[in-house]
């Protein structure tokens, strides 16, 4: 098929059809006015996902380390961030067709929205996306200085060009498609926790913030392979 | 070839009380949660404006936005492809599997696909195409089309999507738990993820300044299609792009809160290439869209950005069903679709409204939807194919609304006919409007005549003692 003739046609069609022009407007910065870090805490766990506050990086990394997704001798764990050691090497990987067998996926966020509760991942922080996407049980380390308020804003700080995949996740994967009966754990991950340090006001003791509505009835039957 | 009888086939659902309770009532939620978190920014009527504002810029500009999208996108290694209809789309699609020897793929949902014949016409040629959305797939498991944009198979009940998966996946029959058929779904897709070749799906946006597309779901199965086989094939109407990186978030914040009433989608995905040793398709499609680019009154209807948020609000929609409407676009933007694919076959959609304004009022970019009506109930009795009632319909309105004398003397027979004409005419089948109400008690007077004796002089006065 000739594809120059094609765009070529298409193109002329348009300029022969298309109507008088309409003036470009300005996109405006919104200011998004609520507490960034409080709001994006309250959005992820509206979306069932859950959330740590650390006042380091190293107490993240430590109570992460504690986490029964981690047992290194029970469960495969790939690792995509700073200081955290998987048993999934890039060998296992080679084909990601293979990655689905991971259990746990931790990862590096590199901004949160307070707005929605969405944390910004790239190809260069997830190093492989399909990693996150088909583990069971994700982790995303997140600076807390760089949660952003608004959506304009944060997307005023990212080159979306640089980026092969650039994504906002929210919550885990989830669907409502049989009578809109909202259900966690679709065809992604079951769950989704961020890991936010530099928080001054975090408690001594980590506290795992869930939401007390969210769906937590993920079947443990008939999972492909038991591993699904 | 016969016409699509809506009315028909809308009535069929409106029989099944439990399945048309279900179905007005997850919709009504879900417009319900649009108006609350609408109503919480408050720049979001300024934004609706913008929006369109971005969309009617970018079409009566599109020849040079499509070509600045596909060097930029060229430039960032996907291979970009053109159609002009359907089966170039499908062609282009077939020989870029044929080249790699795909045997299985899974799919994000793309209603420009659905628009295409796709899958049917892969399936003809021995590729077999998984529908990776809950949704999407349990329509395609029961050979039926999405019966909604954004939630395809809301139309079923529980206990119809367990028989089905019975039949088809071998589930437990008596189990219609939502949570377990998804986990059914879920243990079925992994078997396809282990050996996809290939991912599919549509996009949301397009970004002329970057090259690149935006694709939105909630499941991440459109994320997991595109991320784990080598090849990567996504398709985007030409209507689609946008001219900036800073006009994405104005329709971000839009499109889930519209759709569903939530902050975002769970998976808002950008892709500006392929990852390294894979391989990325896109086809950009026309398929009739310069033609309604072209349509003088009619072009708006490119702005749709395919949230759903007519659908939830329609008083017809939430009680008849998508599957009403046999088509591929149903709703409120499927009756002014429709027609432009299809006018013969699709000329009794416009008369599927009530005129009620609601689906111009949610619309996140303004597409005037009640205008279109209009629109295409013209042209359908210009084209005669318009039923007896419409030609009279249309025939009558223009002398009787041309003066206001004509329009009063009407009135006035309009109140006479209520008052004399018994009810065992008025309310039989020549009158469809009777059909589950009764006619109104005829007033003492028209609504003229009580405001030329009452409203009127008052008014008078008024204007007098401003002077």
């Amino acid at each position: 098929m000739d594809q120059i003739e094609a765009k070529n046609e298409i193109l002329a069609r348009i300029k022969a059809g298309k109507p008088e022009l309409h003036p470009l407007p300005d996109v405006p910065m919104y200011p998004y006015n609520g507490n960034a870090m409080e709001d994006f805490i309250s959005h992820l766990l509206g979306f069932d996902g859950k959330a740590v506050k650390f006042k380091t990086r190293g107490d993240a990394l430590k109570w992460l380390s504690a986490q029964p997704e981690m047992e290194l001798d029970k469960t495969l764990v790939y690792s995509s961030a700073e200081g955290v050691t998987g048993n999934v090497s890039e060998e296992n990987i080679a084909d990601l067709h293979n990655a689905h067998e991971i259990e746990t996926c931790v990862t590096e966020g590199e901004f949160g929205v307070g707005e929605m509760g969405s944390i910004w991942v790239t190809d260069e922080s997830l190093r492989h996306a399909a990693c996150a996407l088909l583990s069971r049980h994700l982790f995303v380390l997140l600076d807390g200085t760089k949660i952003i308020p608004g959506l304009h804003e944060t997307y005023s700080r990212i080159n979306l060009r640089q980026h092969q995949y650039g994504s906002f996740y929210t919550g885990p994967s989830a669907t409502a498609d049989i009578e809109a009966v909202h259900i966690t754990g679709a065809q992604g991950p079951l769950s989704l926790t961020a890991l936010i340090y530099n928080c001054a006001d975090a408690p001594v003791v980590p506290e795992l913030m869930v939401n007390p509505n969210a769906d937590t009835s993920i079947y443990t039957k008939s999972r492909f392979d038991n591993k699904c | 070839m016969k016409q699509v009888n809506q009315v028909k086939l809308g009535a069929e659902y409106i029989a099944k009380t439990a399945h048309r309770e279900m179905h007005d009532r997850c919709l009504w939620a879900a417009r319900m949660r649009r108006d609350k978190v609408a109503a919480s920014i408050p720049e979001w009527e300024e934004m609706r404006e913008l929006a369109s504002e971005i969309k009617l810029h970018t079409l009566s500009n599109l020849d040079y936005y499509l070509e600045q999208f596909a060097k930029n996108a060229e430039a960032n290694g996907i291979h970009v492809h053109w159609a002009r209809n359907a089966e170039e789309h499908n062609q282009i699609i077939l020989d870029i599997f044929k080249a790699h020897n795909v045997k299985v793929v899974t799919k994000g949902k793309s209603m420009t696909m659905d628009e295409c014949g796709m899958r049917e016409f892969m399936a003809k040629n021995g590729i077999e195409i998984n529908e990776a959305d809950l949704g999407e797939r349990i329509q395609q498991l029961d050979n039926q089309r999405p019966s909604h944009i954004v939630m395809p198979a809301i139309h079923k009940l529980r206990s119809d999507v367990a028989s089905l998966f019975a039949r088809t996946l071998g589930s437990d029959p008596k189990n219609d738990d939502p949570h377990y058929l998804n986990s059914v779904m879920r243990a079925d897709m992994r078997k396809k993820y282990v050996k996809v070749d290939a991912g599919m799906s549509g996009a949301n946006f397009g970004i002329a300044e970057t090259g690149g597309i935006v694709v939105c779901t909630n499941e991440g199965n459109a994320d997991i299609s595109a991320n784990l086989p080598p090849l990567y094939v996504a398709t985007m109407g030409i209507e689609k792009v946008i001219p900036r990186q800073a006009d994405l978030p104005l329709f971000i914040r839009l499109l889930s809160r519209s759709a569903l009433g939530l902050d975002m989608t769970q998976y808002t995905s950008h892709y500006h290439g392929p990852r390294k040793g894979q391989e990325m398709h896109l086809v950009i499609l026309d398929n009739g869209r310069s033609e309604r680019l072209a349509a003088k009154e009619y072009w708006p209807v490119l702005k749709c950005i395919r949230c759903g948020a007519c659908m939830n609000t329609c008083p017809v929609f939430r009680r008849t069903s998508g599957i009403s409407y046999d088509a591929i676009y149903m709703g409120p933007i499927g009756i002014v679709l429709e027609p432009s694919y299809d006018l013969y076959k699709y000329a009794r959609l416009p008369y599927s409204c009530t005129h009620c304004g609601s689906c111009g009022d949610v619309c996140p970019v303004k597409v005037p939807i009640p205008e279109l009506v209009f629109y295409w109930r013209s042209e359908v009795v210009r084209h005669g194919y318009g039923q007896p009632t419409h030609n009279i319909e249309e025939g009558l309105a223009e002398p009787l609304l041309k003066s206001s004398s004509n329009l009063a003397i009407a009135e006035k027979l309009g109140l006479w006919a209520l008052r004399h004409i018994p009810e065992s005419i008025a309310e039989s089948a020549v009158n469809p409007w009777a059909k589950a109400h009764k006619d109104p008690i005829p007033p003492e007077e028209t609504f003229r005549q009580y405001y030329n004796r009452v409203i009127k002089p008052g008014e008078e006065k008024n204007e007098k003692s401003d002077q």
